[in-house]
């Protein structure tokens, strides 16, 4: 009865659309003229009666169209459809050779269309079939794909299917299919799900029995009960001691899944000697056997395993694809042809002649594919220089011979020799050619990891990877495994989505469980290194931010790569049981928060518009939501770090980097009856009510230049060498490919020059390489500089200054000092130190003349409201050495010139210097503290807690005396001051010169009114402030 | 007035002699001008990160600064994923003994182009390209905001019907329509040129240019 309502209603339709689209719309002039006058009625549903659209579209924009690219834009020639039963057929007259056949298939719950021919194309890639409606006709109708051909694109105001790839022609791809469905209430959807799952050929699990309507509700409810309420960490160990210990930790902490990046479980981040399914035999010495015991170890203890992979990648010495007599020739590779000159083993450039009609890959080609990689023979070259490209012989020169180390190789190859040109991601991995056996195996082989580990996540990080060839490439491996899982799994790619094929996630049980969605709510713990240690705020901060990405899955984490929790860092961070209190609280509340709760953090924090380039979609706030637990319910209480306007940061979060949060930095000074009277060193503004404000003191070293009298307390005396590339730094490279490509430090020479000077020594040769608008020039032992930005918008070279070769050792100095005579242009000037990582530290040329500016670490930049954190400083390694030194002009404001000249840069020592008896005076309160912090401590002072010292790890270490008069701040601006009456005395103890003081961050802390929030199952009491 | 409709003067043609002797005198006047890469300084066309800042004819600059960091100006790859119009931005460009190349990222596609200041024009050919697909319909794209409209006329190779013009795409889609060279879009404030159908020219045959007064 509804199907002949639906067909009469169709038909109905269909005659009122026709009647207004004769009077009303007019077809591109192009078509006019060529389309029939009436099209061909229709004799049953269709995907355009589906969408409530005239045959023809009816519209403009609406229907079937053919598009292609005319050299300047895109041209759309609209589809006439013509239908007999369950065939369709679409064509235009100004192509008469092409047409488009399709199968129809509809129940009472969907309507499936294949396409089964596409005839009358060339191979060009240019031209795409496009079904499109706009959401003011289709109603409530969503579309699902039904195989890899199809890109579907249900947004708001729009619905649209993609048939992108019609220049594929391997006869075992599918052309593309989809099926629409209604949407009504959730208990219709799911039936429409699962109608389309059980009747279609939509990837479906192995379970090895019938794949019915109850089996789907069966599964689903499996689904929903693995993973309701799922809670994770990452751990990182070395050795199977440290895991099983720390997986314990993480059951007593009642963290569901354990989360084991590749550094643990296959001991290379992208394979490089081993196959992607491989087992790293350092901590499961018996390979798969030992991670089989170990997942069914978490299993009794009512734990899921996940590990993270980077999609089905070659290692360029994969002992069984690549280091071998003959390279598989299933790898993906984009162009054949021959030598065509003999290649001996010590030749350094291969004459190239590729066959008729090579040309390089299609340019959907993001920067991590790399065209440098040569298979001659059975050995790999790698050519970074590529010439004469449109020449029959192409010359290939800087190259790598044997990438592949393959002891096979003979070294020396006879013209004539087979060359192939091999696809590499990343420069790290080969492919498997996505229409190849190798690539329906290697898909396999990683759906029986899942189902024998009984892993619960299907990982595709990396999943762009498989587009070397085939832009439809992940999704055809992702589809193979599918159709092999035996077992309820979750999905995740490095795009952010689930696999595509992880259909559960669209039943309405599975998407309550915001717990599964991509990014999880973490707390952060990371030890003291070339960052702080993680406190508190961070971690407020790191979870109400992760909230708004709905991040729901708590757990811990190390919030930079490789994203483990170590055993190490479990047992040395301080914080670690504030840290659990803090998760066990958000267990309460995260599962089912109110959108009041999320509207309130939305007022708080709004999305990063750093003009540095950010990676990730993260938030920015002045405030932390600090989130507490009371007896009568939830509060969010704002909690500000009292900062300058225009000169400090805001908290951010940065891309694989964790909470970031504003700080001023500062030394402290001699209290002294002339500076009694000195002006603040600070104004900050306090945004709330008057109260006690709370204090973060983190005390760091002095800076010092040249040698220390003996008796001095130094910093352990680093090696002269930076520690050698170990596997944890290789994999650290691999997975940081940015910091891969900024180089890394080479090895310094024995009889490397040791030196705290960064400009060249007069008479030395130093090679400039100028790079964007800054021009440098030594002249004696000054570096001039200039720069302009004749543009209306204000220029940002930040990665493009000019730059010379050094090799200098850092020995773990952070500090530096640099004298600038200023033009007051409001332009920036950098200085970017590249070792293993980069390190950025800004000046603002916002004065006139000669001034000496000390930097004490390369961390100012990050809260520098002028600069900030940038993705590619968060990394550093300060025992290391320096390879490269960049300085120019980082900003310049629109049509603006800046000139400034650069003397003494110059590293500066560490010199441990501790704060002795300090006073803080902020407004008219005032703290005296008596006793002595040490370099890296940190001292905390809160009214109802007293001062407290920490380590540089948070371990609390001892309490001492305070003496706070008036201590309450009201709201506006605050004079700060710190002074500290023991500098002087125990400077002539340590024999320091007036000026080696150390330096403070100094975070100063007010609350703002707390707010109550909710949860869905909680109270029924509307959410208040206080 | 049609601002798109190109205002034509007379094309200098070039034989292949004369082009690879004024390509090498160009070289060492280039070489004695700017003593070494200078990021365009001294060129009549120089860019900042892709951004064009100069655009100097016949000794006068013209370039409209203003808007010269707008959305769209400087070089582009423009082709069809099958789905969306991708725009490419080709960010890196430098002058080299006279040349200037612009290239994509990791180097490829890489773009040449011989610079010719006359008294009263300037010539911008396509002199070499390398690293483009076969049969892609790719094209290159350059916007230059422009503090007046400029005069523009095409060199041999950009006009669709000359003899020596790119062969048509055998790409059936492309039956009827115009055959690959160079378009110019000529606005009041702006210059935009298009080198069509890179991934289809023939080897050997010029890849077209535009004289600028």
């Amino acid at each position: 009865m509804r199907k002949i309502s639906l067909i009469a209603f169709t038909i109905l339709a269909c005659v009122t659309a026709f009647y207004f689209y004769s009077l009303h719309f007019e077809l591109p002039l192009a078509s006019k003229s060529l389309e029939p006058a009436q099209p061909a009625p229709l004799s049953t549903s269709n995907p355009l009666t589906w969408l409530d659209l005239a045959p023809d579209g009816g519209h403009p924009r609406d229907g079937f169209f053919l598009s292609f690219f005319n050299g300047k834009r895109v041209e759309e020639i609209p589809l006439h459809i013509d239908q007999s039963n369950d065939r369709l057929v679409a064509t235009t007259p100004r192509f008469p050779e092409v047409s488009f056949e399709f199968a129809l298939r509809e129940t009472d719950r969907y309507l499936a269309l294949a396409l089964i021919k596409a005839s009358g194309l060339d191979t060009s890639r240019d031209c795409g079939l496009l079904l499109r409606a706009s959401r003011k006709r289709t109603g409530r109708v969503q579309v699902i794909p039904l195989d890899y051909m199809i890109k579907a694109d249900a947004k708001s105001d729009t619905l649209a299917v993609h048939w992108p790839y019609l220049w594929n022609r391997h006869p075992d791809d599918p052309l593309g299919s989809f099926a629409l469905y209604r949407l009504g209430d959730d208990a219709s959807n799911d039936a429409s799900l699962t109608s389309i799952w059980v009747n279609e050929d939509f990837p479906r699990p192995a379970t090895g029995e019938p794949w019915t309507e109850a089996a789907v509700g069966k599964w689903i409810g499996r689904y929903h009960q693995e993973f309701a309420g799922l809670s994770e960490t990452t751990l990182a160990a070395s050795n199977a001691d440290d895991l099983y210990f720390l997986s314990d930790k993480m059951k007593g902490f009642g963290v569901r899944r354990i989360y084991l990046h590749t550094d643990t479980w296959r001991g290379e981040y992208w394979p490089r000697k081993q196959s992607f399914v491989d087992v790293n035999q350092e901590v499961f010495p018996n390979g798969r056997e030992d991670l089989a015991r170990y997942s069914q170890y978490l299993s009794k203890n009512g734990m899921l395993l996940r590990l993270h992979s980077v999609s089905a990648g070659i290692g360029y010495c994969d002992a069984k694809l690549v280091k071998t007599t003959s390279v598989n020739g299933d790898i993906a590779r984009w162009a054949h042809g021959t030598l065509a000159q003999p290649l001996s083993a010590s030749d350094q450039e291969i004459h190239f002649r590729p066959a008729p009609g090579t040309s390089f890959p299609h340019l959907r080609m993001p920067a991590h594919w790399n065209f440098q990689y040569f298979c001659i023979g059975n050995e790999i070259v790698r050519a970074k220089v590529i010439q004469e490209a449109d020449q029959p012989v192409w010359r290939l020169s800087d190259l790598q011979r044997n990438v592949n180390d393959n002891p096979l190789a003979p070294g020396s190859h006879p013209a004539g020799t087979p060359v192939t040109a091999l696809y590499s991601s990343y420069g790290q991995n080969f492919v498997p050619a996505p229409d190849s056996p190798l690539f329906e195996k290697m898909a396999v082989q990683y759906a029986d990891l899942i189902n024998r580990m009984h892993l619960s996540h299907q990982h595709f990080d990396g999943a762009e990877i498989h587009h070397a060839i085939a832009p439809w490439g992940f999704d055809k491996l992702s589809a193979i495994v599918a159709r092999h899982l035996k077992h309820p799994v979750t999905s995740s790619t490095s795009g952010g989505r689930t696999a595509p094929w992880n259909i559960e996630m669209r039943f309405s049980k599975i998407r309550a469980l915001k717990e599964l969605g991509y990014w999880p709510a973490t707390v952060p713990v990371l030890l003291d290194s070339h960052r702080n240690a993680s406190s508190l705020l961070d971690a407020h901060y790191q979870i109400g931010e992760h909230l708004l990405l709905h991040g729901r899955r708590l757990g811990f984490g190390k919030p930079e790569p490789m994203f483990g929790l170590s055993r190490q860092a479990e047992e040395e961070h301080g914080l670690m049981p504030e840290f659990a209190k803090l998760i066990e609280a958000w267990k309460g509340a995260i599962y089912n928060l109110s959108p009041a709760a999320i509207d309130y953090l939305h007022k708080h924090l709004s999305p990063i518009e750093r003009p540095l380039r950010q990676r990730g979609n993260h938030y920015e706030s002045l405030d932390v939501p600090v989130m507490e637990k009371r007896a009568d319910g939830f509060y969010f209480i704002p909690t500000r770090v009292l900062g300058r306007a225009g000169i400090d940061s805001p908290w951010i979060v940065g891309q694989e980097f964790g909470a970031l949060g504003p700080r001023q930095y500062l030394q402290a000074q001699t209290a002294t009856a002339s500076e009694a009277d000195a002006p603040p060193q600070l104004v900050v503004e306090n945004p709330h009510a008057a109260q006690p404000p709370g204090v973060i003191l983190h005390v760091l070293p002095a800076l010092g230049q040249g040698s220390q009298s003996e008796d001095v307390a130094q910093p352990s005396p680093p090696a002269l060498h930076p520690k050698s590339h170990n596997r944890q730094d290789q994999q650290l490279d691999d997975y940081s490919t940015g910091t891969h490509r900024n180089g890394l430090a080479g090895d310094l020479a024995a009889d490397a020059p040791l030196s705290t000077e960064l400009w060249p020594k007069a008479g030395s040769r130093v090679e400039i390489e100028q790079k964007g608008a800054t021009r440098l020039a030594f002249e004696g032992e000054a570096i001039l500089l200039n720069a302009k930005n004749p543009h209306s918008a204000p220029l940002w070279d930040v990665a493009e200054l000019p730059s010379w070769r050094c090799k200098i050792p850092l020995n773990g100095r952070r500090g530096l000092a640099i004298d600038v005579e200023g033009d007051n242009s409001g332009a920036c000037l950098v200085v970017q130190l590249h070792g293993r990582g980069v390190r950025d530290y800004v000046v603002k040329l916002d004065f006139k003349g000669r001034r000496r500016i000390i930097i004490p670490n390369g961390e100012v930049a990050w809260s520098n409201a002028a600069w900030g954190w940038r993705f590619d400083s968060k990394f550093f390694v300060y025992d290391g050495a320096l390879s490269k030194i960049s300085l120019g002009f980082g900003y310049l404001p629109a049509h603006s010139k800046a000139r400034a000249v650069v003397h003494g840069l110059t590293l500066l020592d560490n010199i441990a210097a501790p704060l002795v008896n300090p006073t803080l005076t902020v407004g008219n309160a005032t703290l005296h503290i008596e006793g002595a912090v040490e370099s890296g401590h940190y001292l905390t002072y809160e009214a109802e807690a007293g001062a407290r010292v920490y380590d540089a790890n948070w371990n609390f270490l001892r309490t001492l005396p305070a003496r706070a008069e008036k201590w309450e701040v009201g709201p506006g601006k605050l004079p700060v001051r710190l002074t500290a009456t023991g500098v002087a005395r125990h400077q002539a103890h340590q024999r320091l010169s007036p000026g080696q003081k150390p330096w403070l961050e100094l975070q100063l802390l007010t609350r703002g009114p707390a707010y109550r929030f909710q949860t869905l199952e909680g109270s029924t009491q509307a959410e208040s402030s206080e | 007035m049609n601002l798109s409709a190109p205002q034509r003067f007379l094309p200098i043609p070039v034989a292949p002699l004369c082009k690879v002797a004024s390509l090498v005198a160009m070289s060492l006047c280039a070489s004695l001008l700017s003593a070494a890469a200078d990021g365009g300084k001294g060129q009549p066309v120089a860019f900042t990160h892709g951004r064009p800042h100069t655009l100097r004819i016949a000794g006068k600059e013209v370039i409209d600064n203003t808007h010269s960091s707008e959305e769209g100006s400087g070089f582009f790859i423009l082709l069809f994923n099958g789905s969306e119009l991708l725009e490419l931005p080709l960010k890196d460009t430098s002058w080299e003994h006279g040349l200037l190349t612009v290239r994509g990222e990791r180097d490829f596609p890489r773009f040449t182009f011989e610079a010719r200041q006359h008294h009263d024009r300037l010539e911008l050919e396509l002199i070499k390209m390398e690293g483009l697909p076969i049969g892609r319909d790719a094209t290159l794209r350059l916007r230059l905001p422009t503090q007046r409209p400029l005069q523009s006329s095409l060199l041999p190779g950009g006009h669709p019907a000359a003899p020596h013009a790119p062969r048509a795409s055998p790409s059936s889609l492309m039956n009827g329509k115009p055959r690959p060279g160079v378009e110019i879009e000529n606005a009041p404030a702006s210059l935009t040129i298009y080198w069509t159908y890179l991934g289809d020219r023939d080897a050997g045959a010029p890849l077209g240019g535009v004289a600028l007064k």
